[in-house]
């Protein structure tokens, strides 16, 4: 029997069970032990045959059957162990996603359906423009904000002068 | 603009997790560390035009807190921090920086409407404010790096509170949450992942912040978004053609409940309140002023009643003042159509 790991974390088996009932519609969901602690609602009716599962793999690592083994390592700048991530799902410091690579890399992959980030990076500086038209934005929100909608118009033609004088 | 007008869409919401390099997280930091992150951020947002202040959470009133949870402005996890666990806000409090909580900081800015992506431009004008100043803890492969690898690459949950009394009526918000999940986003309650919701309110978000870009994140939360309000105006529809009158005379009852009530407690007023914005939606109640009316939600809400009636007071006292003055009003703003 495959083990079904937790809604919430995707990293964690599944020890609780529950069902919740929001304006008539059921949903149900399958928790950790921590999941349950910060998210849960009530202690449900997991079969016993799961119970008798996790009791006999025993360590954390055991369930997560599909995870490379991790070593004995310790994250040298934390001190934050491969068990304490396995177990909360928490990891020490920016370090560890060194330290425990494959461990991680293994658990992101599960998590997110993907390894590669493809957004932006802390290095993009804002060019004068952009940091001009983002202070007329925030400005135009305050406008917004205090409906004088006058004063809205007029940073927003602002924006559009800025917008093609950028271009 | 039907946003303004439908009211589906409460509120809009972007949250940037980051850490600086070379700080543990958190929840292994030391008071020491915990106060430099806090300090480096001030002082980052110190340089820019804006005016922010912090309040720590040590120092808050419970009330205090409360009250700000209410309205989404803080966490549980923040409200459990470290001894520097700190929120910084701006006056108009759109923007509102948890430090210390799961991650160093949890940037977020909040706009009425639907207004995603001009909320994503706010916070990210501000997070390059604080990344201009201080090392920000990034992966080439992996992107930002948080306490906890749900949040890696991108770092930004997007969501959006709306408010579906149709689909929920008829019995079809169990099709939303899985249709939305076939596109990484989740539907949740009102307050997160299992909590009620008997103000027919709820959150749309991102479940997935590695492999797809901001821009990415942000168009594909507003088109689920677009997506269900579409589907929850066919069902208002559904709603009048499945029985008008007794329709009708569910929500002039609730009308007639708030508008005359003794005393009345906040799951009731929820739930009362969803039925008579319902019926400003549909004309059966005419509403002079739609913003103040939004607003009433939050406002009567425990916490921030008491915030706004400026005294603590136990829940039967409570429920009494809540009676009173949103009766008073829930007058002054409609008029029977």
């Amino acid at each position: 029997m495959a083990i079904r790991m937790c809604d919430e974390c995707g990293i964690r088996p599944a020890v609780y069970y529950e069902t919740n009932i929001i304006n008539g519609v059921m949903t149900e969901r399958y928790l950790c032990e921590e999941c349950k602690k910060k998210y849960g609602m009530q202690k449900a009716n997991m079969p016993d045959i799961f119970d008798s599962i996790f009791a006999a793999l025993g360590a954390p690592f055991g369930m997560h059957v599909n995870a490379p083994k991790p070593e004995n390592k310790v994250c040298p700048t934390c001190g934050c162990t491969a068990e304490s991530y396995m177990k909360t799902g928490f990891l020490g410091c920016p370090d560890c996603y060194k330290t425990f690579e494959p461990l991680i890399l293994s658990s992101v992959a599960k998590i997110q359906k993907d390894t590669k980030h493809t957004g932006r990076s802390p290095e993009k500086t804002l060019s004068p423009e952009e940091a001009k038209y983002n202070e007329l934005l925030r400005k135009r929100e305050e406008a917004v904000a205090v409906e004088d909608f006058q004063l809205a118009a007029k940073i927003n033609e602002e924006m559009k002068k800025l917008k093609g004088g950028a271009k | 603009m039907s946003e303004r007008t439908n009211g589906i869409v409460i509120s809009s919401r972007v949250r940037l997790a980051r850490n600086y390099d070379g700080f543990r997280f958190p929840s292994r930091m030391d008071d020491a560390e915990s106060a430099k992150v806090l300090e480096m951020t001030e002082s980052a947002l110190a340089s820019g035009s804006e005016k922010f202040g912090t309040i720590k959470i040590a120092d808050m009133s419970e009330l205090q807190a409360e009250t700000l949870k209410e309205l989404h402005l803080i966490s549980d996890d923040l409200l459990r921090g470290n001894k520097n666990a700190a929120v910084i806000t701006n006056k108009s409090n759109d923007v509102c920086i948890m430090v210390n909580e799961e991650d160093h900081l949890r940037e977020q800015c909040i706009m009425k409407g639907n207004r995603l992506s001009q909320a994503y431009a706010r916070i990210s004008a501000i997070d390059d404010e604080i990344a201009a100043c201080n090392k920000i803890a990034f992966d080439g492969r992996l992107g930002y790096l948080t306490a906890c690898p749900t949040n890696v690459g991108t770092g930004l949950r997007a969501s959006v509170m709306m408010f579906l009394p149709g689909l929920g009526m008829t019995d079809s918000l169990a099709k939303c949450v899985s249709a939305a999940a076939r596109f990484d986003m989740a539907v949740r309650g009102e307050y997160g992942e299992g909590s009620r919701s008997g103000g027919y309110i709820y959150q749309i978000s991102n479940s997935k912040t590695l492999g797809v870009s901001e821009d990415e994140i942000i168009s594909g939360v507003a088109s689920v978004v677009e997506q269900i309000e579409q589907s929850e105006i066919v069902a208002r529809k559904a709603l009048v053609e499945a029985g008008e009158v007794k329709l009708r005379d569910g929500i002039m009852r609730a009308y007639g409940v708030l508008t005359n009530a003794y005393s009345m407690p906040f799951d009731e007023f929820e739930e009362k309140y969803a039925l008579v914005k319902l019926g400003i939606y549909y004309g059966y109640i005419d509403c002079g002023d739609n913003a103040a009316f939004e607003a009433m939600l939050d406002k009567y809400r425990p916490a921030n009643l008491m915030t706004h009636a400026g005294k603590i007071m136990n829940d039967g006292e409570r429920d009494i003042y809540r009676a009173a003055n949103a009766a008073a009003e829930l007058k002054r703003l409609t008029a029977t159509a």
